[in-house]
This record gives structure tokens, C-alpha cells and sequence, in this order.
């Protein structure tokens, strides 16, 4: 009967601790994520310029956002050829790494190691980097160009979009192919060995292993990295404001970083509501994919 | 660069014949040789960088092809840590790195001994909270009220900007940590409790030190990542120069110089003290960044 009474007072005292201890992230997560999402989801029906009362406007933020503002419209299609043209060389060039590096041999820590190095500096930084590297009077890249004969006058590289995009992309490649070899890698090492063994017993090899075992063996590994690469390509926004920072003329601009500069950039009195509104639509667009993505890719997911 | 994919991941070369050797050294020495290429590409903009950083501004401005310059100086970084205030830059990275890094080691490990060992009401909704926020990813556009939030709060300042990246940091570390500790044994809990530990007490002497390695890696990757973060820092400490971390600091010479730059030494010196202290701790411990990035593979 003591007993008894003492491990419920116990207990009760358990879960108050619980609380307790649970309470700083809960308040952040409150503040500081959840917060702000409601608030997003509240301003897009609103017309606010940051000050006095906001005004309730229905819908009309996102029928502006359709029909008056083709610059936002442009800028989610750079953030989609972004995403492509840049994961067309990336994941493929990651996988291949992480094939060769799936091995013993010498130097193989070395490789892993450089490789993964880019990944650790600043996306800000990076931007700072490839601007120097792609300047037109004094960059490395125009001066090599030359040397080579390629060009004979300096490529004003930030003054032409498509040109702007490509110069993100190499610079993004540079920073994020070794976190998905990384990924790649780890994938690979939970693909059983006897498999290869006895597949090289009943005459595969190469190229003829890699594509009936690797590639299929590898699929749900291949789904998620491929999504978050995706995805995270969609939401770039760092590099874009550092490197062109839209130039020229915010041609070169993503969705998010059109949307950041809308809230912290403009020259006239920024419309949170509206800005609010595009959030939104941004998410919508971005979980649109990712559903689709996974229905797509199901098959894969099932392959075990 | 074919006969190098055409090896089986993870095989031991047994030389069957002479023909059979030659091909496999063959495909190593391409493999090699595409190995070695993509390490150049990869090290280039940092040397470049190095390097960039020894040139006075005159050399820089004339470009060209020479990456090594025959006269090295170490004046850029003397301007760059005093007059350009880089020095100050530094030590305020380093606080808000310490907040953030402190308060996720000690409020991700809470959580998790919590959602792992403890027995209270509400625990499946607020577990799911959690959970879900790893998949609502608004992303950097919440920046605006989170600051608007921040100045209501007194919080616009540098210790703000830690506290705040605290919470806004993903919540795998959470996850991370709780698996972790799945795996130590409730026998050790139990006795804790026999011999008068409290709940609290059971996890702060015997649950968090031996929850040490996960931890290590949870304070690595929060320091990578509230070291380089961009969007956030520059939002709440562009109204004080004295107030950049350094990634804002670096950032905001290039806006201000334009193409036009005058500054270009400085940018390249403070990139460096922006980019060498990460190098740094990750060639030291990387095995710790791998193992977090690989077992945590939701990133962004």
C-alpha cells in the first residue's frame, strides 16, 4: 500500500518533469515555425504594407498573382530549368563517383574526403566565389578562355540569362555533388555483396550488372535523394540573391528569391499580403510535386 | 572512362589470366585519372581563393591567368580583420554559433529522452508536431515574421539570431538523437530510478553523457550550418554593421562594390576567414558530418 502510493506520486511528478523539459522546444516550435506559417496563411488574404490596420481583400492577392505579374511567373520557370538542367549533370556525375569510390582501393578516403568538401561551405560564400571566378574584366575564367583561344573578347557573363543560370548551376553542381555521392555511397553499401557474386557466377558483369542490380537495388535510395535534390533546387535562394542577384534586371531570378526580395528588397512599400499570397502558391507548387513524385516513383519504392 | 564503370562496386580483383589483369589495370588507371580530375575541380575555387587572397588589390584587378602570384603579401588580412571590422565579424559568428549549438545539444537531447523514456498525456500530438514540421518546409520565405516576431520580442540582435536558429533548425537532429537512445537499454533507467534518480536526473548524469557520440554529431552539423546560414543573419543584423556574422560580412562588400569592386582583397580575405575554420573542423572530424548527413539523409 506505501508502496503503491509512492510510485504514483512518482509518476505525477514524472510527467510534470516531462513537460517541463519538453517546454523549450515546444515554445520555439511555436514561435519560430509555426507561428509563422499561420501568420503567412492569414497576410495572403490581407493587403498589409507592414503598417496601420491590414485590409481584407478575399482573393484578389491571388488573382494578382495570375494575371498581373508575369515576373514571378518567369521566375518559377527559372527555378524549374534551374532544378533540371542542373541535376541532369549532378546526380548522375554523384553516382557514378560513388560506383568508383564503393571500393577498396588506394586513396579512396582522400577522394571521399575532397569530394564532400564543397558541401561545407557557406551557399552565400559559394555565390561570392563564383562571382570572382566568372567576373568579366578580371575573372579567371574569362582570362583561361582567352589563353585557350576560345574567345578573344571578355564574356560579360551576369549581363545574359541564360548565361546567369548556367554559371548558378555550375556553381551548385560544384557545391552539392559530393553530399549526393555521400548519399549515393550509402545506398550502395546496404546492397548485399552475395548478390554480385553470384550474379558474376552466372556470367554478368559491367555495365549488364549495374543496370539489373545496382540501379534497381539502389531505387529507394535513388528516390528519396532524387527528391530532395529536387526539391531543395526548387528553394534555392542564397545563391541566386549572392551570385546575380537576378541580374540582368531580375531575369536570372528563382521563386524564392523573387518572393525574398519582394519582402526585404523593394524600392516602393512591399505588400506583405500580396507576398504572403505567392508563399502559398510556392508551397502549393512544391507539394504538388512532391506527391506526384511519389505516386510516380512508387514502383521503385517497392523494390525490396 | 566505360572500362572504369564496367567493375562491379566492392570487388576483389582476382587476376584469372593475363588478359583479364590488364584490363583491370587499365579501368584503375582511368579510374584514377577521372578520380584525380574531379579532385582539381573540386579544390580549384578554394585554391584559387587561397591564392586570390595573398595578390594585392592591384594584381587582382588586372586578372589574368596566373592563380600564384609572385609577390605574396598577408596585408589583406590585416585590413580585412581590422579595418573592415572582419575581426569583429568573427568573434559574433562564433557567439551566435555558440547559442545555437549549445541550446539544439541540450533541447534535442531533452526531447528525445523525453518522447523515448517518458509516459505523459498528449505525447502522440505533440510527437506528431514535431514530425510534421520536418515536412511543412515553407522554407526561407518565413523569414519575414519570423523576424517581425524577433524585434517584438527584443530578440533582433545577435543572441536572437542564435536562439532563433535554434528552434528553426531541422528537426532531424530530434530523430537522430532518439534513435540513438532506443538503442541504449532501460535496464540502465531503471536502476537509476531504484537508487533515487529523478526523471530529470536519470537523463542529465546518465542518458545525455552517454548519448555523447550522436551529440557530437548534432553539434557538428548545427555548427555547419548556422556558421554558413545566409538569409536569416543578413535579415536581422543588416540595420548594424557591427552586428554581421561573418558569410553577411562578405556579402555585403560584394554588394556594395558592385563590378567595379575597389575591395576585392578584402572580400577575398574575409571569404577566407569565413570558409577556413569549417575546412578545418571538417578535416579533422568529417567521419562525425558524414555519419550525421547519412543517417539524417532528410537535409534542407
Amino acid at each position: 500500500m506505501e508502496k503503491e502510493r509512492r510510485l504514483t506520486r512518482r509518476n505525477g511528478k514524472t510527467v510534470g518533469q516531462c513537460y517541463l523539459m519538453l517546454a523549450p522546444s515546444l515554445i520555439g516550435l511555436c514561435l519560430f515555425v509555426i507561428y509563422p506559417i499561420l501568420w503567412t496563411l492569414r497576410f495572403c488574404l490581407f493587403r498589409y504594407g507592414g503598417y496601420g490596420e491590414p485590409i481584407f481583400v478575399g482573393l484578389n492577392n491571388f488573382v494578382r498573382a495570375f494575371t498581373k505579374t508575369p515576373r514571378f511567373w518567369e521566375s518559377v520557370a527559372n527555378s524549374f530549368t534551374f532544378a533540371f538542367c542542373k541535376l541532369a549533370v549532378e546526380l548522375p556525375l554523384a553516382l557514378f563517383l560513388a560506383v568508383l569510390i564503393n571500393r577498396k582501393f588506394k586513396g579512396r578516403d582522400f577522394f571521399r574526403t575532397i569530394y564532400f568538401l564543397p558541401t561545407m561551405i557557406s551557399t552565400a560564400i559559394v555565390g561570392v566565389v563564383f562571382y570572382f571566378l566568372f567576373a568579366a574584366h578580371n575573372g579567371v575564367i574569362n582570362g583561361y578562355l582567352k589563353v585557350l583561344g576560345l574567345i578573344s573578347k571578355d564574356i560579360d557573363w551576369f549581363s545574359d540569362k541564360n548565361n546567369g543560370i548556367l554559371i548558378m548551376c555550375i556553381a551548385s553542381i560544384w557545391q552539392n555533388f559530393g553530399l549526393n555521392m555521400i548519399f549515393f555511397l550509402s545506398g550502395l553499401q546496404s546492397i548485399p555483396q552475395e548478390i554480385y557474386e553470384s550474379s558474376t557466377i552466372d556470367g554478368a558483369t559491367g555495365w549488364k550488372q549495374f543496370w539489373s542490380i545496382t540501379f534497381p537495388m539502389l531505387g529507394p535510395v535513388l528516390v528519396i535523394v532524387v527528391m530532395n535534390a529536387f526539391l531543395g533546387s526548387l528553394k534555392v535562394t542564397d545563391l541566386v540573391l549572392v551570385l546575380t542577384n537576378g541580374a540582368p534586371g531580375g531575369h536570372t531570378d528563382t521563386m524564392m528569391s523573387y518572393i525574398y526580395k519582394l519582402f526585404f528588397q523593394s524600392k516602393s512599400q512591399p505588400d506583405y499580403g500580396f507576398g504572403s499570397a505567392l508563399v502559398l502558391i510556392c508551397a502549393i507548387i512544391l507539394g504538388i510535386i512532391t506527391v506526384l513524385y511519389l505516386k510516380l516513383s512508387k514502383k521503385y519504392q517497392n523494390i525490396y | 572512362m566505360t572500362t572504369a564503370t564496367a567493375e562491379r562496386p566492392g570487388s576483389v580483383h582476382a587476376p584469372m589470366d593475363i588478359r583479364k589483369k590488364r584490363h583491370v589495370s587499365n579501368a584503375s588507371v582511368a579510374r584514377y585519372i577521372f578520380l584525380i580530375l574531379v579532385t582539381l575541380l573540386a579544390l580549384f575555387p578554394i585554391v584559387y581563393v587561397i591564392s586570390a587572397s595573398l595578390k594585392t588589390n592591384k594584381e587582382l584587378m588586372l586578372g589574368g591567368v596566373n592563380i600564384f602570384t609572385a609577390n605574396p603579401t598577408l596585408d589583406n588580412f590585416k585590413q580585412a580583420w581590422g579595418l573592415a571590422h572582419f575581426g569583429r565579424y568573427t568573434l559574433n559568428s562564433i557567439y551566435v554559433c555558440a547559442i545555437a549549438v549549445t541550446g539544439v545539444v541540450i533541447t534535442s537531447s531533452m526531447s528525445a529522452y523525453v518522447f523515448s523514456r517518458g509516459k505523459f498525456p498528449g505525447k502522440k500530438i505533440i510527437y506528431t508536431m514535431f514530425l510534421a514540421t520536418m515536412f511543412v518546409s515553407a522554407g526561407s520565405v518565413t523569414i519575414f515574421p519570423i523576424s517581425q516576431l524577433a524585434a517584438k520580442l527584443h530578440l533582433n540582435n545577435l543572441t536572437g539570431l542564435g536562439v532563433i536558429q535554434m528552434f528553426t533548425i531541422s528537426a532531424v537532429n530530434l530523430f537522430l538523437t532518439m534513435g540513438y537512445m532506443k538503442t541504449i537499454s532501460t535496464e540502465i533507467d531503471e536502476a537509476a530510478e531504484i537508487d533515487g534518480c529523478s526523471f530529470f536526473r536519470t537523463y542529465w548524469n546518465i542518458i545525455m553523457p552517454l548519448s555523447k557520440p550522436i551529440l557530437a554529431t548534432v553539434a557538428l552539423t548545427t555548427f555547419q550550418s548556422v556558421w554558413n546560414e545566409y538569409l536569416l543573419s543578413r535579415v536581422m543584423t543588416i540595420h548594424d554593421s557591427m552586428t554581421y556574422t561573418l558569410v553577411v560580412g562578405v556579402t555585403q562588400l560584394k554588394s556594395m562594390g558592385g563590378e567595379g569592386a575597389a575591395q576585392w582583397n578584402l572580400m577575398m580575405a574575409g571569404t577566407l576567414f569565413a570558409i577556413v575554420p569549417i575546412i578545418v573542423v571538417y578535416l579533422s572530424l568529417n567521419q562525425y558530418f558524414i555519419a550525421g548527413l547519412t543517417a539524417g539523409s532528410v537535409k534542407g
